[in-house]
């Protein structure tokens, strides 16, 4: 009887300690898949191969992380060549086009009849054009390639946005516009590649330069732990759903297509602050448009 | 999840009197091929044994996967497979039997991956045979299986084509490319020989003497490389027309800022210019650029040898 029991109660035990492993293995399971859920890692699971079910778990769940990430790969080579395809294409039209512009040129030197003079500005004006939009669609398809790597450093946002100011102070000057500029008292540094930066207020500024009406104000501040840059302009014309879309390519308030804008100043912005880890919203509002981007602040 | 894969900072490694390993920066991103180039006895070893814990550094730091604390570290190697130096292997034992021992130290679940891995490196069929009767190119494949097993994300490769026969060395080369392009494996891969690594690695690094001396990619190297004239000239529109009418030139681009890269007429810079002027050009540039893949690895090295 006592050997009875003894034996009971070793079994219980056993099954106790059996128990206890098998919930310490399932625990172990949850955390590396939610690991690999919350892309902390791409790393597939391991078990101490203890339990023969266990195991066979845990390598269907590794068969479904393989499939998962066959799928994704197709995805992303996809969408690398389609943009590296781009990027070349646009690359590949640049020098035919210098010597189309070259040929203009020299036949203005050598056609004398009025008529086709005015014939070969016109050829003139569209090839610019096609310059300009091939330009801007180049940065961004460069960008958005994988060679494109940023070199970040640490920046002075504040002097940075003076100087640009001043520089577009004469397209200010030109529509007549007054900039309401409000700065803050101390410098703000971030940490980001300047040549990003700067393309990222040129671009905005130059679409408030190209599309307000009257007001135009620019403001820089310190919001907690981030460097924020409100650029606002009245644009009386828009509608929400233009705002929507305001970052996607080629999206062009004026569907005429006739100004001298590509509509991818906006995206070269987006692309820019996506890549630089910022935040970029716009929101419009009483017919004001502003377009807010924001960079973390540096710790010093 | 973190951009780069690998970040040493400053990394430094002291033999008693040698510096094996001087201030060594390293930046390694996801998705990248990347070679380490250098001679014999460079650092390239020290290197992959620090990144990999298999030597302590004795200054600096080792960042994998965004982690650099130690007890966080340990965690990330799990995620590499390398294979460093000669493979660990029982020469008693088949092939099979090595790699299940792996297995189960690492706890993979499930037998496949040891078909998978062998199939990969080509050696399902050694059946029996037991490792010490394995050839060096052999042995240098299972020791790659091993590192595979794990389908690890992060994929550490010292010398990997030492004892392999040219069959062998561009079957590798395929192997490695179809995990990183399939897969996303990140891959890092030393050699001593250039033209090996010129036609896998996206990015290269060269290191000579225990330091890193240039980080570049494949096509600053290619561009570095490629021969040209740079040619700047007043007006790049009437240049570039120049060029076709005159010279009858085709390979040529014109850049964003309006340089013309020449590829053609690199022995005859004397017509280029001549050409450029009669048509009422001012050539404000005109200079050789490129060298041959050799030529710019030494002058690399020597640069910094002389300071």
């Amino acid at each position: 009887m006592v050997f009875l029991l003894i034996f009971f109660m070793i079994s219980v035990l056993v099954l106790i300690v059996q128990l206890f492993l098998l919930k310490k293995e399932l625990t172990q399971m949850r955390i590396q898949l939610r690991a690999y859920n919350e892309r902390k890692t791409n790393k597939k699971i391991d078990v101490t191969l203890v339990n023969k079910e266990i195991e066979k778990l845990g390598q269907e769940i590794n068969n479904l992380i393989d499939l998962y990430t066959a799928e994704n790969r197709k995805r992303i080579l996809f969408e690398q060549e389609h943009k590296q395809a781009i990027a070349n294409i646009s690359h590949d039209l640049r020098t035919p086009l210098t010597s189309i512009l070259g040929y203009i040129q020299l036949a203005e030197e050598e056609v004398t009849s009025e008529e086709s003079q005015e014939l070969l500005q016109v050829a003139k004006e569209r090839a610019k054009r096609l310059e300009v939009l091939l330009k801007d669609f180049f940065e961004l398809s460069i960008i958005e390639s994988m060679d494109h790597q940023l070199k970040p450093e640490r920046i002075a946002l504040k002097k940075l946005t003076i100087e640009r100011l001043m520089d577009y102070y004469d397209q200010f000057q030109e529509k007549k516009l007054e900039p309401d500029i409000d700065m803050p008292e101390q410098e703000l540094y971030i940490h980001a590649d300047v040549s990003a930066v700067t393309r990222v207020i040129d671009n905005l500024l130059s679409n408030a330069v190209k599309h307000a009406e009257g007001n135009v104000s620019v403001r820089l501040e310190k919001q907690e732990r981030y460097a924020r840059l409100t650029v606002q302009n009245d644009a009386a014309a828009l509608k929400d759903v233009d705002v929507e879309r305001l970052f996607d390519r080629f999206y062009m308030a004026d569907q005429a297509r006739s100004g001298k804008s590509t509509g991818l100043g906006l995206s070269i912005v987006k692309s820019f602050m996506e890549k630089m880890d910022g935040n970029i919203t716009a929101n419009w509002k009483d017919g004001v448009l502003s377009i807010v981007c924001e960079w973390s602040l540096t710790n010093d | 999840m973190s951009e780069y894969i690998l970040r040493t900072n400053q990394l430094t490694k002291r033999y008693k009197q040698t510096l094996a390993l001087d201030n060594v920066n390293l930046h390694i991103r996801e998705g990248e091929i990347y070679g380490i180039i250098g001679q014999n006895g460079a650092g390239k070893s020290t290197l992959l044994r620090v990144i990999t814990g298999l030597a302590l550094p004795s200054g600096g730091s080792v960042e994998l996967f965004g982690k650099s604390e130690r007890n966080e570290w340990v965690d990330m190697q799990k995620r590499i497979g390398a294979l460093i130096e000669n493979p660990a292997l029982f020469s008693n034992m088949t092939a099979i039997e090595n790699l299940e021992l792996h297995r189960l130290q690492r706890g993979i679940p499930g037998r496949e991956c040891i078909k998978k891995a062998l199939q990969l490196v080509d050696l399902e069929h050694t059946g029996n045979k037991k490792v010490k009767n394995f050839s060096l190119g052999m042995k240098q494949r299972l020791g790659i299986a091993i590192a595979l097993l794990s389908d690890p994300e992060f994929l550490i490769l010292d010398e990997p084509t030492n004892g392999l026969d040219p069959t062998g060395i561009v079957e590798l080369r395929q192997l490695i490319k179809k995990l990183n392009r399939e897969k996303g494996v990140t891959v890092l891969i030393s050699s001593h020989i250039l033209s090996e690594l010129h036609q896998l690695a996206t990015s290269f690094g060269i290191i000579h003497k225990g330091k890193l001396l240039e980080e570049l990619t494949a096509k600053e190297l290619d561009e570095k490389c490629r021969k040209y004239l740079q040619i700047k000239v007043d007006d790049p529109k009437k240049g570039a027309i120049v060029l076709e009418q005159t010279l009858a030139a085709t390979d040529f681009e014109v850049l964003q800022d309006g340089t013309i890269k020449l590829y053609e007429y690199l022995d005859d810079v004397r017509t280029v210019s001549l050409a450029l002027t009669k048509n009422g050009l001012v050539i404000e540039h005109l200079s050789h650029h490129g060298d041959s893949l050799e030529n710019y690895f030494t002058k690399v090295i020597e640069e910094v040898y002389h300071d």
